[in-house]
């Protein structure tokens, strides 16, 4: 059972350690993307045929799924359709026992890690290590990713040095990041040379040409890809663009927002298995097609855009909520304004509406999305339904706008009101305990505004008169 | 048809919501640049990504990669069967010294992969284009240059005529150089070292691939 989401967010708050971590990244973030960015009109124009790429996509998402299926099958790779996690699950697990795996190895993916697959494998014997630095650092320390860029980043240097001493008993020079990476390199390339079956996620799926495309810096993508027999890419069936002509506005796009890097180190386009004649890459490929509740989201016309998501992570970069209680707080696989955008819609918002709440309507994420995702209209529209379907009459919340609706509708109510409370000015309401905690609470004034303005006037009049 | 896709194309299908005109091709701003503006901008962002570059006369690129060999004493060296050189390319490496050997990626990964993963120090592959705005490589991998080649290797040496230079991507996606929808099995974009930046934001290179990328830019 999970703690309450308001319960997680008091532990982050008052974890300084974490909360400077968290502030360092996202400054580092934010400014390396600014600069990317630099040009203005260019923003606007790659900004605006991204998201049109994408709602296009969302669209025609029946027609370009039959297609890319099909060129997938025509260049020789398996095509599998999963209805939910469970299904997904079972059928990569199908797919390793075929083949005797006892050894995955696992490029990023967060559509991996919404299924849960490394829990699921577990049970069944099969060793799932990730390879991607910062989730390797991660399941070192049976975590979660907390960003889903770098999942490390609620960790410094001093205590990932700390944790490869303690679990993997290397000593290394404190501060040395270099060395650190030395360690990860040479225990997963290890990795790579035995195991069994690579997984990776999918970046884009070019449906015309049936093409996956990879986005990466550390080279860990393309060897889960290349070096075990066996590859299957999991992908959420949003994914899915037309064609390679559309590739290069959402590649700008993404790494641009992501790291604020112009280009990452591989882009890696994977179109078939080894070919007679080849002599490398996977003999097998396989490709999961996942919905998980994507279908519905694209049949709804206030959420649909919901889709168009590229996940670079810029949102949750410029999340002033998200900057200050991290991801982990969430207890969601996607934080940050995504993570509460696609969380209830996957999961229902009876069990993942709470997170709606972590939100102050700043709009930033919605400036800075790379494809126009309207995030605080999607929040708006979600805290909505989620109140729409709950008696919200006796919430304590709609109560006190009753009110205060009736109280503002009524002059002589209001009049009575004020009185009231310059009468009991002094009196503890007891209401906002927490926010208290650390400041004082504000007294209503001996006299309300109108009735100060009322006496000045009468006291002028007087003058006047006298 | 699978009971999974039936049902998810169920959901699809509803068409609940009514599609709107999506201007997807809409021309982007670019730049135009000549060839040596092309080349200059190339050679920039390949060095900004810690790559090293060496624009060289045609004559020369198997001095260049004996006076590498020299000068660092990478002993194993790997090619492929695409450069036309590099007949004369082993020989000259293997007269610098009897340290230095020569292998050829002629057989199939799952034989080579001991030699692979922990002998070759460098190897040496082609480079179908590249891409100026960005510092990228493309590669595409075949049987005579294996996928691994630019992956295993501690060093990648990457050769490139100048006249493949493009300046955008965008440009290359327009005017692919492979045939319509026939893609090749893999296709590789490589703008600098591996690298990763997963600890503290703090970059180092040679993550998982390779840790150093020297371009030959050959004229």
């Amino acid at each position: 059972m999970k703690t309450k989401f308001s319960k997680r967010i008091e532990l982050a708050l008052a974890d300084s350690q974490l909360r400077m971590n968290f502030r360092g990244a996202m400054d580092f973030l934010r400014n390396k993307r600014q600069l990317a960015f630099n040009d203005v009109e260019e923003w606007q124009a790659l900004r605006k045929k991204g998201a049109a790429i994408r709602q296009d996509a969302i669209q025609r998402l029946p027609e370009l799924l039959t297609q890319l299926e099909h060129q997938c099958q025509q260049n020789g790779i398996h095509v599998h359709w999963a209805e939910n996690g469970d299904e997904a699950n079972k059928i990569i697990l199908d797919i390793a026992q075929q083949h005797k795996a006892k050894q995955v190895i696992k490029g990023k993916s967060m559509a991996t890690e919404e299924i849960e697959l490394n829990d699921y494998l577990a049970k069944h014997d099969i060793e799932c290590i990730e390879s991607d630095m910062g989730e390797y650092i991660v399941q070192l320390d049976n975590e979660k990713p907390s960003h889903i860029i770098m999942p490390a980043i609620h960790k410094n240097t001093a205590q990932i040095t700390d944790l490869f001493e303690k679990k993997l008993g290397t000593s290394t020079p404190s501060g040395d990041v270099d060395a650190l990476i030395g360690v990860g390199r040479r225990i997963l390339r290890e990795k790579f040379e035995h195991a069994d079956i690579g997984i990776s996620g999918v970046n884009f799926a070019i449906a015309d040409t049936g093409t996956l495309c990879l986005v990466e810096n550390e080279g860990n993508g393309r060897l889960s890809t290349t070096a075990p027999p066996v590859h299957i890419a999991l992908m959420g069936i949003e994914k899915v663009i037309p064609d390679i002509q559309a590739l290069p506005t959402l590649q700008r796009l993404l790494t641009r927002s992501a790291t604020g890097q112009h280009i990452t180190s591989y882009l890696n386009l994977i179109s078939s298995p080894r070919k007679q004649g080849e002599l490398d890459g996977p003999r097998e490929v396989h490709l999961v097609l996942l919905d998980n509740g994507r279908a519905n989201i694209s049949q709804d016309e206030k959420l649909q855009s919901t889709l168009a998501c590229i996940r670079c992570g810029a949102c949750m970069n410029h999340c002033p909520v998200y900057t200050r209680i991290g991801g982990h707080a969430y207890g969601s696989t996607y934080p940050g304004p995504i993570g509460q955008v696609v969380m209830p819609q996957i999961k229902g918002l009876k069990q993942e509406g709470e997170l709606l709440d972590a939100c102050s309507l700043n709009g930033a994420c919605g400036e800075a999305c790379p494809v126009e995702i309207d995030l605080p209209e999607l929040i708006r529209t979600l805290r909505h339904r989620k109140q729409e379907n709950s008696p919200a009459f006796w919430s304590k919340e709609a109560f006190i706008w009753f009110v205060w609706t009736k109280i503002h509708q009524h002059p002589w109510l209001y009049r009575q009101t004020t009185l009231l409370m310059a009468v009991f000015r002094t009196l503890d309401l007891n209401y906002p305990r927490g926010w208290a905690r650390t400041r004082t609470i504000p007294k209503a004034a001996k006299m309300s505004l109108h009735r100060q303005v009322r006496e000045r006037s009468k006291t002028k009049k007087k003058k006047e008169n006298e | 048809m699978s009971e999974a896709k039936k049902a998810i194309f169920a959901r699809l299908n509803q068409r609940r919501v009514s599609a709107t005109k999506q201007d997807c091709k809409a021309p982007l701003a670019t730049k135009h640049l000549n060839k040596t503006e092309a080349k200059n901008l190339l050679i920039e962002k390949l060095q900004e990504n810690r790559a090293e570059v060496y624009s060289i006369p045609s004559s020369s690129w198997t001095e260049t990669l004996t006076a590498i060999a020299t000068e660092r004493g990478y002993k194993t060296w790997l090619f492929g069967k695409n450069l036309s050189g590099a007949k004369t390319a082993s020989k000259a490496l293997e007269s610098v010294s009897n340290e230095i050997s020569v292998i050829q990626y002629d057989s199939d990964y799952e034989t080579l992969r001991e030699v692979l993963f922990h002998q070759v120090d460098v190897s040496v592959t082609s480079v179908k284009a590249a891409i100026a705005e960005t510092g990228t490589l493309l590669l595409i991998p075949d049987k005579n240059e294996p996928r691994m080649m630019s992956l295993i290797p501690p060093v990648h040496i990457a050769i490139l005529k100048q006249s493949d230079i493009v300046t955008s991507f965008q440009q290359i996606a327009n005017n692919p150089p492979w045939q319509g929808k026939n893609m090749p099995t893999n296709i590789l974009f490589i703008s600098s070292p591996s690298k990763t930046a997963d600890i503290q934001q703090t970059i180092a290179y040679g993550a998982h691939g390779p840790k150093k990328l020297i371009v030959l830019i050959i004229n």
